[in-house]
């Protein structure tokens, strides 16, 4: 079992990552609850290569957003991906949190527009730079996973 | 004054008992009857929930936070809520295998429409072409129910598609996204009947915009799908409560039919029923047995009573449910605006696609549901999750669902049987599905007319995120022992008694030959009302 003070750690760069926001002590107790239960990785088996998203994604969180941007397309059942949506579910539910989830951003629709061009364009730079610093991570797992599985 | 007994509490069970009490006979409920929890907070919205509860994540995504969708794990758009789970805990007897279907059955006081979203659609005179019953026979029934159950509608476009009848009350108060797409169909009508074959209205919903029978009116706390905490929304446990005011009604709970024992003149003779408090098996003497259990469990205990008479294994053909397929959209003229969660949920608004054949009618619901758990829909969005949360919430307020339903007939390939029991034990349901051959140009040409509606509408349905819902998922099961005018085994009359024991009635969905692409819960209740007030 992951010891608590990591898993506290986890759960604040998770939750400034998510939504800019230093997690309430109801959510840290919650994400703990969560860990005991056996959460995020029920009935999955874990592989090298979520061990290695993990300890990358925990070092910065410049990192954990390349980490998160690489699983989203090339490996969405990551352990890190489940334990952001559990984060996610935890924040949509806890009061001083869901409102930044749930509430609209009201703007004007050519400042939408902009802004969605620029973030679109953030996330391209993204995925470019995590394929290249994960991709050939990913793909020495795999085959050394596939070499041991035979 | 007859001695009735009735397996079941669903919509189909409640209205027969209520019908037949009213006409002053005996009735017996048996049912394993799990009780739905008291609602939490019933003052508070959806949102106040997250500020005021002591625990509000317990309350959302459960004790063991079964709720959280996770990636790679197959699901719906938006998650279960833990405070309805009560409603598909199955007994422990209660055993069923499927293969090309997803069944789910109730056990729960009220049946699988306490989960429902209150879609009240009757068919008409073209639907009914394939039943020995004619509309007109169902009239007065569609509008005593809507007398019990309350009913908010319009006359409008859709209404030729939807028969009115009386007691509708005046519709909820619409959302803005709702009323924004109305006015644009308003606008484009003429296009929209003439080159789409498309017609738009208001839905019809078994939730009141006024008080009725000592209900409150909905007061839009955007808690439907968490459970109505003021009963507005209809759920049939409501007249189970009105049932068991009759002296006349015992409601029996905790215990499973499991099938019934036939004599020698082809009656049957006694109720086998199991005590899920282990206190064994209890056996009912029958006067007359009413089956409102819901299709599969009648279909069980039909095959059971056989297969326990002879040993004989029948297979009961003809299995229908609803093909879903759901659309997300997004409508471009909401996008980064404001919404409200204090709302009506479900299906304000419906359409319809109209084809040559009426039957071919395909029904579309709308909704534009906003107090559902968000995270299902921010993890499915092919981005890292702080951009996908960015683009959520500019998105919100335009974001909608398409509810696409399409009809279903009678076919050999589809039934049930049984299967791995000895004269002990009950055996396994078992089920099979095979979607005919046209099935997947059905669903393709339909898909197709739908995005075209909705780009009508500015709307946008974004790629990859059409979800066709397995079979089963539909929950409108149907078809294995239709009523037809001649005398056939494994069938019953128009007037739901069996042709092959001759003291039971079958009042639910199992009866029914042909199956339009409607939620069809109004049409059981109705013609479980049609059929008290024929025989009884």
């Amino acid at each position: 079992m992951v010891p608590q003070p990591s898993l506290d750690r986890e759960c604040q760069l998770f939750s400034q990552y998510l939504i800019a926001l230093r997690p309430s002590g109801y959510v840290l107790r919650k994400y703990q609850e969560a860990h005991q239960q056996g959460h995020p990785s029920i009935g999955r088996p874990l592989q090298l290569f979520d061990d290695i998203l993990m300890r990358l994604a925990l070092k910065h969180a410049y990192i954990l957003r390349l980490a998160d941007t690489y699983s989203c397309l090339f490996y969405k059942d990551a352990l890190l991906r489940r334990k952001l949506v559990l984060l996610l579910a935890i924040l949509e539910c806890s009061p001083g949190a869901f409102d930044r989830l749930d509430r609209p951003e009201v703007r004007s629709r050519p400042a939408l527009c902009g802004l969605l061009i620029l973030k679109g364009l953030a996330f391209g730079a993204m995925v470019v730079l995590s394929v290249a610093m994960l991709a050939p991570i990913h793909g020495a797992c795999e085959s050394f996973r596939h070499r041991w599985d035979r | 004054m007859t001695h009735i007994t009735i397996v079941g509490s669903g919509p189909s069970a409640v209205h027969f008992a209520l019908s037949v009490l009213k006409k002053g006979h005996q009735v017996v409920m048996v049912d394993v009857g799990e009780s739905r929890p008291d609602p939490v907070s019933p003052e508070q919205s959806f949102n106040q929930l997250k500020m005021g509860l002591r625990d509000p994540a317990e309350y959302f995504l459960g004790r063991s936070f079964e709720a959280v969708t996770y990636p790679g794990t197959p699901g719906e758009y938006y998650g279960f809520p833990p405070n309805k789970r009560y409603v598909f805990l199955p007994p422990p007897n209660y055993h069923v295998e499927a293969d090309g279907f997803s069944p789910l059955a109730s056990f729960a006081q009220g049946g699988l429409a306490e989960a429902w979203t209150g879609g009240v659609y009757p068919f008409n005179e073209h639907e009914f072409r394939d039943f020995p019953i004619e509309y007109s026979q169902m009239q007065s029934c569609y509008s005593e129910v809507a007398k019990r159950i309350g009913i908010s509608g319009l006359q409008d476009d859709l209404s030729a598609f939807m028969p009115m009848h009386d007691h509708i009350l005046s519709p909820l108060n619409l959302d803005e996204h709702s009323e924004d797409l109305l006015q644009k169909y308003e606008r484009k009508k003429s296009f929209f009947r003439g080159r789409l074959n498309c017609v738009m209205g208001r839905g019809r919903l078994a939730a009141i915009s006024q008080p009725w029978l000592q209900r409150q009116a909905c007061s839009y706390r955007g808690r439907c799908l968490w459970g109505c905490p003021q009963d507005s929304l209809y759920t049939p446990s409501l007249t189970l409560e009105e049932c068991k005011r009759y002296e006349s009604f015992r409601y029996a709970p905790g215990r499973y039919a499991s099938h019934f024992r036939i004599d020698q003149h082809g009656r049957a003779s006694h109720l086998l029923v199991d005590r899920l408090d282990c206190a064994g098996r209890e056996e009912w003497a029958l006067d007359k047995l009413v089956l409102g259990a819901g299709t599969l469990s009648t279909s069980r205990i039909v095959l059971e009573s056989v297969r326990q008479r002879d040993g004989t294994i029948l297979t009961l053909t003809g299995l229908m449910d609803n093909q879903q397929v759901l659309v997300p959209f997004v409508n471009l003229d909401f996008l980064g605006r404001a919404y409200s969660d204090v709302r009506y949920q479900y299906h304000q608004i419906a359409f319809g696609l109209i084809n040559d054949d009426p039957c071919d009618y395909v029904h579309c619901l709308l909704t534009t549901l906003k107090s559902a758990l968000v995270h299902p829909l921010i993890h499915r969005t092919p981005a890292d999750m702080r951009f996908a949360i960015f683009l959520f919430r500019h998105l919100r307020a335009a974001l909608g669902l398409v509810n696409v339903n399409l009809s279903d007939d009678r076919r050999s390939t589809n039934y049930v049987t049984l299967q791995n029991g000895d004269m002990k034990t009950d055996a396994t349901l078992t089920i099979h599905y095979e979607p005919g051959g046209a099935h997947v140009n059905k669903v393709r040409q339909a898909l197709r007319r739908v995005k075209s509606v909705l780009w009508q509408l500015n709307c946008v349905v974004p790629p990859g995120q059409v979800h066709v819902r397995p079979m089963g998922a539909g929950v409108h099961y149907a078809g294995t022992l239709p009523m037809c005018r001649e005398r056939r085994p494994m069938a019953v009359s128009p007037n739901g008694q069996s042709y092959d024991f001759r003291n039971v009635y079958i009042v639910d969905g199992s009866t029914f030959p042909a199956l339009p692409a409607k939620n069809i819960t109004f049409t059981l209740m109705s013609n479980a009302v049609r059929i008290a007030q024929t025989n009884f």
